[in-house]
């Protein structure tokens, strides 16, 4: 079930909503498993069969994250196999699902398997989020930070149908809390409607730009090698439109749902495109996800880099990376590992491996910038700022060729048609040419002078975190107003009748 | 309270949104007004007046566009009259259809039902969104009973009849109302053409493509027999004719068992390229510009063999001289 259809929006979310504020009266607990035994239904209506491979991937980490959790401190080595044996579980039920079959099918291909391996395994949906989410849980449960130990709160934890699919990746510390609180359970009208006014900008972002966008992106990676200079720029801006706003849409919606639960997400989209270099881009850009490797690979990598160095009598401060060896060790090398895995995170094909070593290659050289470029150079102009934007976007679209393209012999057919040397199919193949770059342009002026739906009801805690003043329109805020309330509506029915042909949410697919 | 109050008015735009499209739909305003080519039939088929033909054909998009009444009389099958629709629906369309030309126009001798194997089928075996045009038939033509019907069936179709509303209303091209004077003008038959250059279903398409199709399973056996006894109790024959698939489609022995007994003359699979390379889903039944000429010539066959026999006035013998 997609966020974006009658079936959720018609159907499943009032009854959703209706029967557990109905079951908060009789107390917490009937309410928490109403919203269990709901996720249940959310997940299974894609395919029952895999409610199954929940329940045992929830049931397997519950179970050793309780084992780790009984164990005392003495029983260190024990409480370190039990995690590794825990995460062990994940990658390979992650393995089998996601890399598995591409992988043979990979080296059939390249004549490095003796046999290609048909199959008709599907990959499950939203098992990348609910896996990651579980892994955290197994490694807090061992460092002792995971202390929550209820199962309801567990499963309401990963179950929890707005994050399920496709995140954002949430966090036990900052959710199970939540979930174990009384107050959460309590019907306020305000809850409803800032959630309502999130979950109508989620949709019409969704419906109204990335959609019809998407069409066009479409139809130019239908064809990369066949397109003029101009049919592929079309088509590659196109796609970075889509993405954003399919991407941030769904985690508009995803929020904006939690909260009409009582429950308040972390953010995962602050206005990436207005980042001007790649560190702040993806400080922007899937925040949860970037958070995720942060806490969970790149700082264990870096500590274990700065520790090895401690001991060897090397400095491990911010002024040891200006030496080159250092900054190759504490930077680079827990950039290009973390970024790797990010890379194939998003799917198992050479072009998203290349797509993380862009971004690890992107990562260094902006860390580089920051710590040898020369003290003068400091201050920064508009110019310069704008300078910078373009840059990280010019950077952000190259990556995005890879992250889009089925196969890297696409990626660089999109690139040599973008050089002028693909084949003849004009600007309007693709698309009506003046329509989609005005769309193009509408979805720039509103990703870099729009406030995000964060900003504008910055005033009702939309986010778990501190929320920043926009640039632009600082007086724009969102309140419960006659005037609100008219343009939401019209907006909501707009996007609710345009909804037919929606696509499935670009994320879904990892 | 000011939370509450921004509530309920979205969801009150929202709700009247969709009330408001709906009762268009219900005017003659949506008809007026659609740019879908496939709304000609559901808004107009049902206000054909003056007609007059001994044949009156009744069925689903294979008759409308693959069945000429042009074509029917030069192959000597007499006169026709195409009440062909779109989409699927067998159930209660057809009498609702029928009793409202029996009512506007003068008397045929005998109705054929002219379907294609899967959409003789009832209405609650409808997937959706092919159930589109039946709603904006019954939104504009149905009684409210028949409307109540339709959403018990098809609960969705609240929900969803209105943006097909509006994309009929904001789509580009020629209104359907601008194809209202070819149909008159046809007898009831829209050239599958006029929309655009139709491509012929290439020779080799695989079979293999079809596999996914539901069984051809007839499940309203009890509705065609109540139909044709309705309609003879008023003096009027109903014939089952199953409309011709194409080769490519390898289960024409499956088609031809399950509409044994109930459709009057044995299903056809004819060669690709009289039908049409237009439908995703493998539902090659619509003519290319060959088809419609040899489809209609196959029916003017059966009306000779079969209907014409059955329908004949009682010749008057002159007494012994």
């Amino acid at each position: 079930m997609i966020f974006s259809s009658d079936p959720f929006i018609f159907l499943f979310l009032p009854i959703a909503v209706l029967g557990y504020y109905g079951l908060a009266l009789l107390g917490r607990a009937w309410a928490a498993a109403w919203l269990v035994v709901m996720s249940f239904v959310f997940y299974g209506y894609w395919n029952p069969s895999y409610v199954l491979l929940l329940v045992g991937s929830i049931a397997w980490n519950y179970s050793v994250g309780a084992l780790i959790f009984a164990q005392d401190d003495t029983r260190e080595r024990r409480k370190f196999l039990l995690l590794w044996l825990g995460i062990a579980g994940n990658l390979a039920l992650l393995g089998y699902y996601k890399y598995l079959f591409p992988l043979i099918g990979f080296l059939a291909a390249h004549h490095l398997a003796p046999v290609s391996w048909e199959t008709h395994v599907f990959l499950p949906l939203g098992i990348s989020f609910f896996t990651f989410t579980q892994i955290g849980f197994l490694v807090d449960s061992y460092d002792g930070k995971a202390r929550e130990r209820d199962l309801l709160s567990y499963m309401l934890f990963v179950t929890f149908f707005p994050h399920l699919i496709a995140g954002p990746i949430l966090h036990n510390r900052e959710m199970m809390p939540q979930f174990s609180n009384r107050e959460t359970y309590t019907l306020k009208s305000e809850n409803i409607a800032v959630g309502l006014f999130i979950f109508a900008v989620g949709l019409s972002k969704k419906v109204l730009l990335a959609d019809p966008l998407g069409f066009v992106a479409d139809r130019g990676w239908s064809h990369p090698a066949d397109l003029t200079p101009g049919a592929a720029v079309l088509t590659v801006l196109s796609y970075a439109m889509q993405l954003y706003f399919d991407f941030s849409g769904y985690s508009d919606m995803a929020i904006g749902i939690a909260r009409m639960f009582g429950v308040v997400f972390p953010a995962n989209f602050n206005s990436p495109y207005r980042a001007s270099s790649i560190v702040e881009f993806w400080s922007r850009w899937h925040m949860t996800l970037t958070r995720y490797l942060t806490l969970y690979l790149y700082n264990p990598i870096a500590m274990r880099v700065s520790r090895r160095r401690v001991a060897r009598g090397l400095a491990v401060s911010k002024k040891a990376t200006r030496n080159l060896p250092a900054f190759a060790g504490l930077i680079v090398w827990p950039t290009f590992f973390t970024m790797t895995l990010a890379g194939i995170w998003h799917g198992a094909g050479l072009q998203f491996l290349i797509f993380g070593l862009l971004h690890a290659f992107y990562l260094s050289v902006n860390h580089a910038w920051r710590i040898f470029r020369p003290t003068s150079s400091g201050q920064s102009g508009s110019l310069a700022i704008g300078a910078s934007v373009a840059l990280t976007f010019c950077c952000v679209l190259l990556g995005q060729i890879f992250f889009r393209a089925g196969s890297t012999s696409d990626a660089f057919a999109m690139l040599a048609s973008l050089a002028g040397q693909g084949g003849g199919a004009p600007a309007a193949s693709v698309g009506g040419v003046a329509s989609t770059s005005a769309r193009i342009i509408g979805c720039a002026l509103i990703c870099l002078l729009m406030p995000n739906s964060q900003q504008l009801t910055r005033d009702w805690r939309p986010i778990l975190e501190q929320v920043t003043e926009p640039p632009f329109f600082a007086r724009l805020k969102w309140r419960p107003s006659l005037v609100w309330a008219v343009v939401t509506g019209c907006v909501m029915l707009t996007a609710l009748l345009r909804m037919s042909d929606t696509s499935r949410f670009l994320y879904f697919q990892f | 309270m000011r939370h509450a109050r921004f509530v309920i008015i979205i969801l009150a735009i929202c709700l009247g949104g969709y009330a408001a499209l709906l009762a268009l739909g219900r005017s003659s305003v949506y008809c007026s007004r659609s740019k879908s080519f496939f709304d000609t039939a559901p808004c107009f088929q049902a206000e054909t007046r003056g007609q007059k033909a001994d044949i009156l054909l009744v069925g689903d998009s294979s008759l409308l566009y693959g069945i000429s009444p042009a074509e029917v009389a030069s192959a000597g099958g007499g006169s026709t009259y195409n009440l062909g629709m779109v989409g699927p629906s067998f159930g209660f369309r057809p009498r609702n259809l029928i009793d409202r030309y029996l009512a506007r126009n003068a008397r045929p001798k005998a109705i054929i039902l002219y379907f294609a194997p899967w959409h003789l089928i009832s209405d609650r075996k409808i997937a959706d969104p092919q159930w589109a045009p039946l709603g904006v038939y019954l939104l504009r033509h149905g009684s409210a009973g028949d409307l109540l019907r339709f959403v018990s069936i098809n609960p969705a179709a609240l929900v969803e009849l209105p943006p097909i509303l509006l994309t009929g209303l904001t789509s580009s091209g020629r209104k359907a109302s601008a194809y209202r004077g070819d149909l008159v003008r046809n007898r009831g038959y829209l050239d599958y053409n006029a929309r655009g250059k139709v491509k012929p279903l290439p020779a080799n398409c695989s079979p293999a493509s079809y596999e996914r199709r539901d069984p051809y399973a007839v499940d309203n056996r009890a509705e065609v027999a109540a139909l044709r006894a309705h309609y003879a109790r008023l003096g009027l024959p109903v014939f089952v004719y199953v409309a011709p698939i194409a080769t490519c489609d390898a289960r024409i022995d499956e088609v031809r068992r399950a509409y044994a007994g109930v459709s009057d003359a044995v299903p056809q699979a004819l060669p690709n390229p009289f039908f049409a390379d237009d439908s995703k889903r493998a539902e090659h039944v619509h003519p290319s510009p060959a088809g419609a000429s040899e489809f209609s010539r196959r029916l003017a066959d059966f009306i000779k063999t079969v209907v014409q026999p059955k329908t004949a006035e009682p010749k008057v013998i002159p007494p012994a001289s």
